[in-house]
């Protein structure tokens, strides 16, 4: 490649790693076995660019050994949280390193359900149960503390009723018209950060988090709770989750708006009384919003 | 570096003045100067000396507080000197103190009703209280709470010749527990008529002023606590709050930059550097002020390339 071409080009970032490095952790405890099993992304940043520059791998730890790496420490810490072991395995690669200068970790549990019968649970059988993804990544730079977020996503949740939403802006393009009364359909995504990595309970942490979001969306069981939008639920949800955690500082929760349209049948000669509903991928609404606990001051 | 542990404590190796003596009236005079990281080592070094000098344990504990280093500050006050000392008034009320900046309601209260019950001012008050009542032990849950405000309020009633700023000061951390931050704004100016000088009083004004959402008032307290003792970590940390919260961004990034070299102006050998949470303050102004191209300096903990940045001078 030319020279001159070189000197009009600087580096803005650079990382690489593997992704999706699987395992499946076993704990025996006699004959009740414990199991975890992720799904990991691993990325570092070296602190030479003569890889990228120049062809020169001498400092490449390479992807190969990045993902061996993560199997081994899985051997040597265990799994217990999905969160801890992130931070085990940014932790090995910048002590173990002189040249890494960053590590960032992203990993995904595999939604293990253990089977249970009449409050008996099983030993050792689980059964898959996508109901909700949970996640976690860290980023720590060299000599820094750990920036850890913990969270879910893929949680769908529909309610038929208590949700509307009127008294909007109109302009010349708007024809929506006011629902005092719909469907309310969403596949929930929240991710929130911790204010420090020690003495967390991130399994109880994760499970509020959760249950708050299902709590604020369905409200009580025998009527359920009215939203005026997805807007106001979803930050009502988020004051309540930095209400009950303290551990967590920070909180992003988007929700999309899936649509349901009830279907006219009036050329059919039925009167569809949103009984039959179409469900509609897209287009669908996108309502995001990001909280954080407000510094209080120190006596 | 190995940390000694003393207490379940990290101590800093290598102390100085590990067999210096008068260390503990050393101690005393750099705190006056506001000088808190080497009243750290001087007090840790007189605690090494003595592990059972309980003074040492309450200075180092209400130093750490100052120096905005919450736990350290628990630890001290709690584990060592009320085992030492258990009706230490003063660490009673500043471990109270610590409770509350943490959250921890309950213990803040349990603190608080062992200051009451140990003051001999009250004491009498307290049993008389203990009597009508009919449970034997204080009422747990959101009870608990406000029998004890009323427990202080009766108290400060039988004040009729002359303002208690001590009690005045539990009144004032009781009230920002209930959040009735107007009547803890009272409560502690009426502790400050009583003691105008008293920089960590004008502190407490100051957070109790902020919390309450009074921004402008909350930096004329600071400003005040500041003056009487620059070196006062916490208020300065403190002001920098109070500046995000008025949008005084530039200021609060000062403000927080100078509390940092303020902390790591200390001997090489401290365990003790500077404070997670002003990092993270720091943090929230500089995403505030959109200079995210920095949060590596904050990820790397570069005090000198965010002082350049900010043009603040190392004094």
């Amino acid at each position: 490649m030319e020279t001159a071409a070189h000197q009009n080009v600087e580096f803005v970032r650079t990382g690489y790693g593997k992704n999706a490095v699987r395992v499946l952790f076993i704990r025996r405890h006699g004959r009740h076995h414990y199991i975890v099993e992720l799904k990991a992304n691993v990325e570092i940043t070296l602190n030479s660019r003569k890889d990228y520059l120049s062809g020169d791998n001498s400092d490449i730890i390479p992807t190969d050994t990045i993902k061996n790496t993560v199997h081994a420490l899985a051997k040597i810490k265990g799994v217990k949280t999905i969160e801890q072991f992130s931070l085990d395995i940014c932790h090995h690669f910048l002590t173990s390193f002189s040249h890494v200068l960053k590590a960032k970790v992203y990993i995904e549990e595999a939604p293990w359900r253990r089977l249970e019968k009449n409050g008996v649970q099983h030993v050792h059988a689980f059964i898959y149960s996508p109901e909700a993804c949970r996640f976690c990544d860290v980023e720590q730079n060299l000599h820094g503390t750990p920036v850890l977020h913990s969270g879910v996503k893929d949680m769908k949740v529909l309610k038929t009723t208590q949700s509307g939403f009127e008294n909007f802006f109109r302009d010349r393009f708007t024809t929506l018209q006011d629902a005092k009364d719909r469907c309310f359909c969403t596949t929930v995504y929240s991710r929130w950060r911790y204010n420090k990595v020690h003495g967390i309970d991130f399994d109880a942490a994760w499970k509020c988090v959760k249950e708050t979001i299902i709590e604020k969306f369905a409200g009580p069981y025998d009527r359920g709770e009215y939203s005026p939008s997805v807007q106001k639920t979803l930050y009502e949800t988020q004051v309540l989750v930095l209400e009950r955690i303290p551990e967590v500082e920070e909180i992003e929760i988007v929700m999309p708006n899936q649509h349901y349209f009830t279907i006219d049948m009036t050329k059919m000669g039925l009167a569809n009384n949103d009984e039959v509903l179409l469900p509609l991928d897209n287009p669908s609404g996108n309502i995001t919003g990001t909280v954080c606990r407000k510094q209080r001051a120190r006596l | 570096m190995v940390p000694e542990r003393s207490f379940g404590f990290c101590f800093s190796t290598n102390n100085p003045f590990r067999d210096q003596p008068n260390v503990f009236a050393e101690a005393q005079e750099k705190a006056r100067e506001g000088d808190l990281n080497t009243t750290v080592l001087l007090l840790e070094a007189a605690i090494l000396q003595d592990p059972q000098d309980a003074e040492a344990w309450q200075l180092l504990g209400m130093t750490h507080a100052e120096n905005e280093n919450e736990p350290a500050a628990i630890v001290s006050l709690q584990r060592s000197c009320l085992e030492l000392r258990p009706h230490n008034l003063p660490a009673l009320m500043a471990l109270a103190i610590s409770f509350t900046n943490g959250g921890a309601q309950q213990e803040a209260c349990g603190a608080l009703r062992r200051w009451i019950s140990h003051n001999p001012r009250y004491k009498d008050l307290v049993q008389r209280d203990l009597l009508q009542g009919s449970p034997l032990t204080p009422r747990r849950g959101p009870h608990q709470l406000q029998d004890l405000l009323q427990l202080f309020q009766e108290a400060a009633l039988l004040n009729v010749d002359g303002v208690d700023p001590d009690l005045q000061t539990g009144l004032g951390v009781l009230y920002n527990l209930v959040s009735d931050y107007d009547r803890a704004v009272e409560a502690f100016s009426a502790a400050l008529s009583v003691r105008p000088q008293d920089y960590l009083l004008w502190n407490r004004l100051g957070a109790t002023l902020a919390n309450g959402n009074r921004c402008e008032e909350a930096v004329e307290a600071y400003t005040q606590a500041l003056e009487l003792q620059p070196g006062f970590i916490r208020s300065r940390y403190n002001l920098g709050i109070s500046c995000i919260n008025l949008g005084a961004l530039r200021e609060a990034v000062s403000n927080f930059l100078m509390a940092l070299n303020q902390q790591r102006q200390s001997q090489p050998c401290s365990q003790h550097q500077m404070s997670d949470n002003i990092w993270a303050a720091l943090r929230i102004a500089l995403s505030m002020l959109d200079r995210t191209e920095l949060f590596q300096a904050v990820g790397t903990r570069d005090l000198d390339q965010l002082m350049g940045a900010f043009e603040v001078d190392d004094v």
